[in-house]
Parts: C-alpha cells; structure tokens; sequence
C-alpha cells in the first residue's frame, strides 16, 4: 500500500508548479498590485512581470520552497522601482524629516498596532489607502489585506521588525487623523447647516 | 485588530481581474514559458522529479492548446480570405498559385462524376483563356504568359479527355455526350477568339497575342474531332441530359432577360422555342434511335449548351453573333413562307434573263438556256414540294437553283440592262424571308463589289 502510494504520488514538474502558483496567487497579487500603484492596468503588468522573473528565477537552477513569498518580494521590488521612477524618497528621508530614532522602536509592539488598528473604521480606511505615502500603504497591505506575518513583511521589504512596526503604526495612525478630519469636516458642515436654517 | 482587517479585506475583495485579464495574462505567461524553456539540466536535476502524468509533455500540450486557437484563427484566415482574394487573380499575380492549384484543385475533387469533372477542366478552359484575353485588353499579356495560357489550354483540355476516356470504358454514351459538351465549349471559344483576332479595332489582335491563343484553341477543337456521329449515342441518354441542359438554359434565360436589351431578349427566345420543337419532334417520333432522330438531338443538345455559353458569358456576346453560333432554326410555317418567297424571286430573275436573252453573246446564249432550264426545273420541284410539305425538298431543290442563278449572273450579268429605280432584284444567297430588296442607284462596277454589303444587292445587279 506504501509502496503503491509512493508510486502514485505524483512530482510536479517546473512549469506545473509554477502555474499552479499563477492560479493561486495571481488574484492576490493584483490587488496588492492595484492598491500599491492606483492604475489597473500597471498592476497587471507589474504581475506579468513578476511571474517572469520568477520563471527565469527557475531557470537559472534556483529551487522555490514557498511561490507565495517569492512573488510577493519579487512584485514589491517591482513596485519599488516603479515609484522610483515617479519620485524619490526613503524611510531613512522620511524618519529624518520626522526625527525618528530607530532605538524608539522598542515600544511599537504588536499589541500596540492591533490596538491602534482595532480603533480605525476598515471600510472608510480602504478609502483612503491612496492617500498614504507608499511605505506605509506597502506594509498596512501586506499585513491586512495580504496577511502575511511581521517577519515575512521583514524580508520582503528588507527592512527589520521594527521598521515594519514602524511603518504600521505610523500608517495607521494616519489613516486614523484623516478619518477624524473628515468626521470633524463633516460635523462642521453640519453645524454651518443647522445654524443657516435656523436664521 | 481582526474587525479592522476583515473590513479592508472585504473592500480588497472587490478588487480582482475580470476573467478575460485573468485569461490573457496566463497565455502571455505561458508564450513566455514555451519561448524561455527550461534547460534540460535543470529539468532533471533536484528534488523536483518529471512525472510520467504531469510532465513537460502534458504542459506543452495544454500550452499548444492555447496557442492552438490563435493558430486555429489564423489558418481559418488563410483558408477563406486568400482563397477568396485569389479568385480575382491573373497570370502574373502573386495569389495567381493559389486560385490554379488549390481552390481549381480542391473544387475538382469536389465534383462528384466524371461527367461533372469532363465540365470542370472545360471550364478551367475557358478561365485560362478569359484571363488570357483580360491580360491581352490590358496590354499584359506577355510572351511568356502566352505561353502558360497555352499550355494550360492544352493540359485542361487533355485531362478533359482523358477524364471521358474513363467514362467511355463503363458508360460509351455518356462520354460520347461529354465530347459534344467539350466540343460545343470549344467551338464558342474558337468562334470568340477568330472574331477578336479578324477585328482590327480592338487592342487585343494588333501583337497577334490572341491569334496565338486561338489557333492553340482550334487546335484543341480539331483534335476532337466530328463528335456528332458517334454510334454509342442513344436516345435515352441525350434526351436525359438535354432535359437537364435546357432548364438550365431557361432558367439562365430567365435571370439575364431584365438586363438583355429586346432583340437578345428575342433571339434567345426564338432559338430555345427550337431546341423545344426539336425535342418534341424526336419525342413523338417513331423510331426514337434512327439516325435522323439521334442527329437533330445531338445538333440539339450542342445548340442548347453553345446557348448556355452565349447567355452565361459577356465576353461572347461581346465578341460573337448569336447566329453564327446557333443558326435560327425556322418554324415550318416560317419556311413554308421563305420558300414561297424565293421561289417567287427565282421565278423574277428567270424571267429578266430570258426576256434579255438577245443582248447575251451567241457563244454563251446556249449555255445561259440550259442553265435557265435546270433552274425552271428545280423551281417547279420546289413548287411542289412545298405545297406537299417536304419542305428540307423544297429547301433542297431551292439551292441548286440559286446555284446555278448565281454561275449565271456571273457569266452574263454584264450583258443585262442596268436596272431601272425601283426595280426589284433578287439576292440568290439571302437566307432570310425577304430576299429582295430594291436597289436605289445603277452599280458602278457590277459583278466586281466582293466586299459584304450593307444592303443585300445580287452580285452583278439584276
């Protein structure tokens, strides 16, 4: 009967698994695609372009363990370079421009992202994604939408833990501003509106 | 936390590729696949093992699939665009090729007998010397496709017969009607390419080009031979095809009448009016196989099917008169009348020739009044025959008198006073009802005018 099961199980070829990879992840890989670049259109391109590098990946001989995390580095380095080519910044620019010491890390645990996302209305935030400079929209994606864990984000965006928390944090809290600037907007405009009927 | 991403996910879900992205983009991954093959070291190298079920194979088979309907579309392209685009072609296009040796080729061994394939290669004939004649009015015709034109003459042509040799070994009658169906085609192709090579105002006769192409046709034509005497044919199988050939002919009669101009529309009316009376003539005779019967439906069957040329094709109509390929056939009654009319003017000449016998030197008097008598005598035999019906008798007799009417004139119309205005004179050769005309000035030189002219006068002036 082992022997039999041996013999029945079946070992995939190269191009099998890689299709197979295309099927299962390529949906995904859009919409992180499409929510990274705003424009339908790039972000297929951006996962044609990702599936052959990852082809070519094989072909030089390279053996992949796990499709999902591949793609995934592979189509954020993609997007990388595509903003590269619309404007330049960096986490190190950015954390100088908000005066950001990496040794303050410490703090920003899981515990204090999942406390900061639990209050932020998800649907209203998903609006606003667009809105966020791409470092912090990345990792908010890749941990809520993609749901890949703080360590795979980590080696995706070859940056440490910490900076991933980081960028979590501060992209949710920014997300969370906005919401409350746009309720305070709105609840003005309400005011403005009671007070003008009333006269 | 959970709440927060559950709701962006639900709003993220809504976010996916349509079916068509998602399709397009895995058959440029999988062209990408097929052109950028994995080495073959690294297809057998590694943990990862080929498997018999799931191997490259199968993946080149389902790739090939994907591709195959790209290819599918693309040969379908092929297949019905140029084929079609080809048809308009010439000696000297590029798709030319394709509408010789594929589309001809494939409608060949479409049609089913050998009967219908006798038909094909005939009209792959008559293609080549259209195009031939296309290329001629356009001054394109060159030498060397001359040349090609004349062997494919010759090459349809042969496969035509070899095609009624085949018939001939199992079915002697029905090949027999194939060679008059061939040869009838030959006949109106000859006809149409002597007329355009005699014509000195077309374009097409000056370099001779169509001169050549005719002779390779009356070539083909004389090569057949008299088809019209075979003894395999049989009343049956004549009558069977003529049937079939006549409702073609009506119904092709039918579809150009709106476009033919009066005096078409009446001259294909009055020859299919013959064919019918012919049919029905054998039909109610006697002895359907006697020669006579099997003779005037082979004339038939060649009549009906050079009428089908003549309606079906343009360029025959352009270039060949409706008589000189089926002669008017008249019906009794119009015979009865023609020959009471030539008789009648037979009697007129006679008349004029012995009431100025004395102005004819003695030497040739004697002569002129042996002649005047066998010319009486078969004027009488005419007569009579008309009047008892035997009006081929009539006919008969008719033209020897207009025989001898004519030696004549040529011999002593220049001894015969000029004629007076109004005086009716007789053309010995007319064919039509009336004969006669009346001849308004004296001729200049009678007896020398050979030239056709445009009103029928006697050759020396009566």
């Amino acid at each position: 009967m082992a022997a039999h099961k041996e013999k029945g199980q079946i070992a995939q070829s190269h191009e099998t698994r890689f299709l197979e990879a295309f099927d299962e992840y390529s949906d995904a890989l859009f919409r992180h695609a499409t929510l990274r670049v705003s424009d339908r259109e790039r972000a297929i391109d951006l996962v044609h372009d990702t599936y052959t590098k990852v082809w070519s990946y094989v072909r030089q001989g390279h053996e992949i363990e796990s499709y999902r995390p591949f793609l995934y580095k592979v189509l954020n380095n993609l997007i990388i370079d595509e903003y590269r080519r619309i404007k330049e910044s960096s986490l190190d620019a950015l954390l100088a421009q908000e005066g950001v010491d990496e040794g303050s890390f410490a703090e920003l645990t899981v515990d204090t992202v999942e406390s900061l996302a639990s209050t932020i209305d998800g649907k209203r935030a998903f609006a606003l994604l667009a809105e966020l400079p791409d470092e912090y929209r990345e990792v908010i994606i890749l941990r809520f939408i993609d749901g890949l864990g703080p360590k795979e984000i980590s080696e995706l965006v070859e940056e440490s833990e910490n900076v991933v928390s980081v960028r979590l944090h501060r992209g949710l809290r920014m997300l969370r501003d906005r919401l409350e600037a746009r309720d305070k907007e709105g609840e003005n405009k309400r005011q403005s509106i009671r007070k003008e009927s009333k006269t | 936390m959970k709440r927060f991403s559950e709701q962006l996910n639900k709003q993220a879900l809504q976010i996916k590729m349509t079916a068509l992205e998602r399709r397009e983009l895995r058959e440029r991954l999988v062209s990408y696949v097929e052109y950028h093959p994995l080495p073959e070291s690294v297809r057998t190298a590694g943990n990862v093992q080929k498997s018999p079920l799931l191997s490259g194979e199968t993946f080149e088979l389902v790739s090939i699939f994907n591709i195959g309907k790209y290819v599918g579309a693309f040969a379908t392209l092929i297949l019905l665009v140029v084929p079609l685009v080809a048809e308009r072609t010439v000696p000297g296009d590029v798709l030319y090729p394709v509408k010789v040796q594929f589309n001809e080729e494939i409608r060949g061994t479409l049609t089913l007998s050998p009967y219908e394939k006798v038909a094909w290669e005939t009209t792959r004939l008559e293609r080549r010397i259209a195009e031939a004649r296309l290329l001629a009015s356009e001054g394109r015709l060159t030498p060397e496709v001359e040349a090609e034109v004349v062997a494919a003459v010759r090459t349809h042509s042969d496969a035509a017969h070899k095609e009624i040799e085949s018939i001939r070994e199992t079915d002697g009658a029905e090949a027999a009607i194939a060679e008059i169906a061939l040869a009838s085609a030959l006949d109106v192709q000859s006809e149409m390419l002597a007329n355009i090579t005699h014509d000195t105002t077309t374009t097409e006769s000056p370099d001779g080009a169509v001169a050549l192409l005719a002779g390779a046709v009356a070539e083909v034509r004389s090569a057949a031979g008299d088809v019209s005497t075979n003894e395999a044919l049989s009343y049956e199988k004549l009558m069977a095809r003529l049937e079939i050939e006549t409702t073609t002919a009506q119904e092709l009669f039918t579809s150009i009448a709106g476009a033919a101009s009066d005096e078409e529309r009446s001259d294909i009316d009055r020859r299919l009016g013959a064919l019918g009376r012919v049919i029905a003539e054998a039909r109610a005779h006697s002895e359907h196989d006697s020669p006579d019967v099997l003779a005037k439906l082979t004339d038939a069957f060649s009549d009906t099917r050079k009428l089908i040329s003549f309606m079906a094709d343009i360029d025959v109509r352009a270039h060949v008169a409706i008589n000189d390929l089926v002669p008017v056939v008249q019906t009794a009654e119009e015979r009865t009348v023609s020959l009471a009319s030539r008789i009648a003017l037979l009697e007129v000449a006679s008349v004029r020739i012995e009431s100025n016998i004395d102005r004819i030197p003695d030497e040739l008097r004697e002569k002129t009044q042996a002649g005047i008598g066998v010319v009486r005598s078969d004027i009488e035999t005419a007569s009579s025959s008309r009047a008892s019906g035997d009006l081929d008798g009539a006919e008969n007799a008719l033209v020897s008198a207009d025989a001898v009417i004519t030696d004549i004139m040529i011999l002593v119309g220049g001894f015969l006073p000029p004629i007076v205005e109004g005086e009716v004179v007789v053309d010995p050769v007319a064919t039509t009802s009336v004969a006669a005309t009346v001849i308004d000035e004296e001729p200049e030189n009678p007896g020398a005018d050979e030239d056709t002219p445009t009103e029928p006068i006697s050759p020396d002036g009566i």
